[in-house]
């Protein structure tokens, strides 16, 4: 049995919602810290995607 | 995104729409112009009767007909979202699936109070618009921590060496 595309419903919710990907504008507060690769990778998400509104992959 | 009065194409960033030139006005708490800030304006320009009610329902059925679309596609009323997920995405997808359902619901709710005001029953729109506010957080919430896993469960398939690993296709 083919399991749910979360992908795909994410992309089809991005459009719903009219968002441009930007699901990080509006979500709960995150702890600021860097311990992680991905705590890193939300860093440079709000400085380069959202501060600068720049679009990267994988960001 | 589009213009929920004429339809057009834009862009998040646009000021005024690129078809009929409506301003898109920023609406706290939501951050940025996107479908759900231009139906809180318009529920705003309503009270205020700054629209009148044919502007507002092109506003609502637009949207609400993009809802329809995402829930048809995705067949939300006959099964949960968390009840599909494969066995061996559970673990990780489960919670923030169920976040994004209750935001759904949300939706829903705000679609009935709207419905039930343009029948002419006595509705409180601020309760329209706290749940499209909800539905809003909650779908951003739980949109975003899927995505992360998302971008984890593939970085860890970049890194595999191949195998028998039963990492989740994503």
């Amino acid at each position: 049995m083919q399991g749910l595309d979360v992908q795909e419903l994410v992309n089809d919710l991005d459009e719903l919602l009219g968002v441009g990907g930007n699901f990080w504008a509006l979500e709960q507060p995150r702890k600021l810290t860097l311990n992680a690769p991905e705590e890193l990778e939300n860093l440079f998400r709000d400085l380069l995607v959202d501060t600068f509104g720049m679009e990267v992959q994988g960001l | 995104m589009i213009c929920l009065r004429c339809a057009a194409e834009n862009n998040e960033k646009s000021e005024e729409c690129s078809g009929c030139q409506h301003p898109f006005q920023s609406r706290p708490p939501v951050v940025g112009h996107n479908h759900v800030s231009q139906m809180l304006c318009a529920l705003d320009d309503l009270r205020e009767e700054e629209i009148d009610l044919e502007t507002f329902e092109t506003v609502y059925h637009a949207f609400a007909g993009q809802f329809e679309s995402f829930a048809e596609k995705w067949e939300l009323a006959s099964q949960g979202l968390v009840e599909r997920l494969a066995h061996s995405m559970k673990e990780t997808y489960a919670t923030p699936l169920a976040q994004l359902e209750e935001s759904l619901g949300q939706a829903y709710l705000a679609f009935e109070l709207i419905d039930a005001f343009l029948e002419g029953e006595e509705v409180a729109l601020e309760e329209a618009e706290t749940a499209l506010v909800t539905f809003f957080r909650g779908s951003c919430a739980s949109a975003a921590r899927i995505l992360e896993e998302v971008d984890r469960a593939k970085a860890r398939t970049n890194t595999s060496r191949g195998g028998l690993l039963n990492l989740p296709q994503v």
